[in-house]
């Protein structure tokens, strides 16, 4: 038996501009932070040679070709698993539209279970690469690189898609009390609404080269937005937030709607600096980033919606059981 | 004599500015990883550097609680696999010298644990067996060495380097590595 935990993240800036239509033809710049809330997958071989899947709703079948679910039919081809194993997910937040980066972390969780299945280690980049390529060339998903780094390496980073393909990952390292005041300034609401993220990445994938200079700018901030954080400028950081939401709402239609854009006008109206919808956008979690002081009005005029408390980690995907 | 006081200290304080801040902050990144899937921290270390590491897991367990520790639920649990005489002792007389932290971490070790090694060579030969039975495992190496780093330096995952040739400044220096590491921990863990 073999139990993966993985983290789920929180994207400051810079999202979109992990497409590969994109950073082809400039750099890709994205700042996310892994959060302490996790998927776990479990493996185990079956006796019967029969492959048993168990997620929102659970696949008994004999042969791989036969899965329903596409990551994880990917992700048994790509390590070369025909049939035989149970797999099992659980994760602290339901999958699926949340807009913290769930199917990539998914992908990663899964991919290390399997490999320490198979006896194998791979390093967190050749971990964040495969799943990559099981969600974008395998089950063809219309999705960005980013979410699969941040799970698999963990923490606070800015990550950089280079032109030629190279990814690299440039950990931040912020003091404990940093992180603190960070934290402290930063309001989760689940808008309550699931949304299907395809739809609108594909719409945003095809907009690439009509936003090329939206995502040029929003590459920009990331950069921008670094400093401020390690400066701890969190008044420049909500601006920045506010900024980039206001460019990420044109990328596609459905990235916000009338409940978003309504919960969004309340904070600012309560004395939010800004936010933003995370992910890919048209439901799931909005942050809010606002001085201490105004947060108490925040949550009254919010207070219809679940607020979600987290901290920051620094963990990436990990086995924490081999049995 | 002030002089020579003074120089001792200028040596040091020269030392630890070549130390490289990434390394630290990399170790710490995997101190906290560590702490937060509940694995374990397995240090080890030769004569002054044996008693570093079971000095640095001392305040791994129990200084960065602070004041009011004892309430604290979560905690690091950092082993150093120098203090089991009679296990130590047993596999040095039995297998050799070599085999005292690679076979103790045999017994423990799992892919969400992290090993701390301390040489200030870099090539104790039971430091990089321990060190490479730690990487088979796949367990993250945190490196303290001096010296020109010997093979430690390339196997490691945080290098904490200090470029000295000194014993007593490379270990001084360690030793205050590990308690900049136990001060960044207790603030952390003040708020949680």
């Amino acid at each position: 038996m073999i139990i993966s935990q993985t983290p789920l993240r929180i994207s400051f800036m810079g999202g979109g501009t992990d497409f590969e239509d994109f950073y082809r033809r400039y750099p890709g710049r994205v700042l996310s932070t892994t959060i302490d809330k996790y998927i776990y997958l479990c493996a185990n071989p079956k006796f019967d040679k029969t492959i048993r899947i168990s997620y929102s709703k659970t696949e008994n079948v004999e042969r791989r070709e036969q899965i329903e679910h596409p990551l994880v039919k990917a992700a048994l081809e790509e390590v070369g698993i025909e049939k035989g194993i149970e797999i099992t997910s659980i994760a602290d937040i339901p999958a699926g539209g949340t807009g913290l980066g769930s199917s990539g972390s998914f992908s990663v969780g899964l991919l290390n279970t399997l490999y320490a299945f198979l006896k194998k280690y791979i390093s967190p980049s050749v971990l964040a690469e495969k799943a990559c390529q099981i969600e974008i060339n395998r089950a063809l998903s219309p999705i960005g690189r980013q979410d699969q780094y941040a799970a698999a390496f963990g923490g606070f980073n800015i990550i950089t898609f280079n032109c030629d393909g190279r990814v690299e990952v440039e950990p931040l390292y912020l003091t404990p009390s940093l992180k603190e005041d960070f934290k402290k300034h930063l309001l989760l609401f689940y808008t309550g609404l699931q949304r299907s993220s395809n739809l609108i990445l594909s719409k945003q994938k095809q907009n690439i080269n009509k936003n090329f200079q939206f995502l040029k700018k929003m590459s920009e901030m990331t950069l921008i937005f670094r400093v401020a954080l390690e400066k701890g400028n969190f008044e420049k950081l909500g601006k920045l937030l506010h900024q980039g939401w206001l460019i990420k709402k044109k990328l596609a239609p459905g990235i916000s709607n009338p409940q978003i854009d309504k919960m969004y006008n309340l904070a600012l109206k309560a004395g939010a600096w800004g936010g933003k919808i995370l992910g890919a956008g048209g439901g799931g979690f909005i942050l809010v980033m606002a001085s201490p002081k105004n947060q108490s009005e925040i949550k009254k005029k919010l207070n219809k919606y679940q607020l979600a408390p987290f901290n920051f980690t620094e963990a990436g995907s990990k086995i924490v059981f081999k049995g | 004599m002030k002089n020579y006081i003074k120089k001792f200290f200028q040596e040091l304080e020269k030392q630890l500015n070549k130390v490289s801040w990434k390394e630290i902050s990399q170790a710490i990144k995997i101190l906290r990883s560590t702490y937060e899937y509940d694995g374990r921290i397995y240090l080890i270390g030769n004569g002054g550097s044996a008693a570093i590491a079971s000095h640095f897991a001392n305040d791994l367990n129990k200084t960065v609680l602070g004041h009011k520790g004892n309430k604290r639920v979560k905690r690091f649990q950092a082993v150093s696999l120098c203090d089991n005489v009679p296990l130590l002792t047993a596999w040095a007389n039995d297998v050799g010298f070599e085999s005292v932290f690679s076979e103790q971490l045999k017994n423990f070790a799992q892919e969400k644990d992290v090993l701390i090694a301390i040489s200030s060579g870099g090539k104790s030969p039971n430091i990089i067996s321990a060190v490479k039975t730690a990487k088979k495992l796949h367990l993250p190496v945190i490196g303290l060495m001096g010296f020109d780093g010997g093979k430690l330096f390339s196997l490691s995952d945080a290098k904490i380097y200090i470029p000295s040739f000194k014993y007593t400044v490379v270990e001084s220096a360690h030793d205050i590595i590990c308690h900049l590491i136990t001060t960044y921990f207790e603030e952390d863990f003040k708020d949680e």
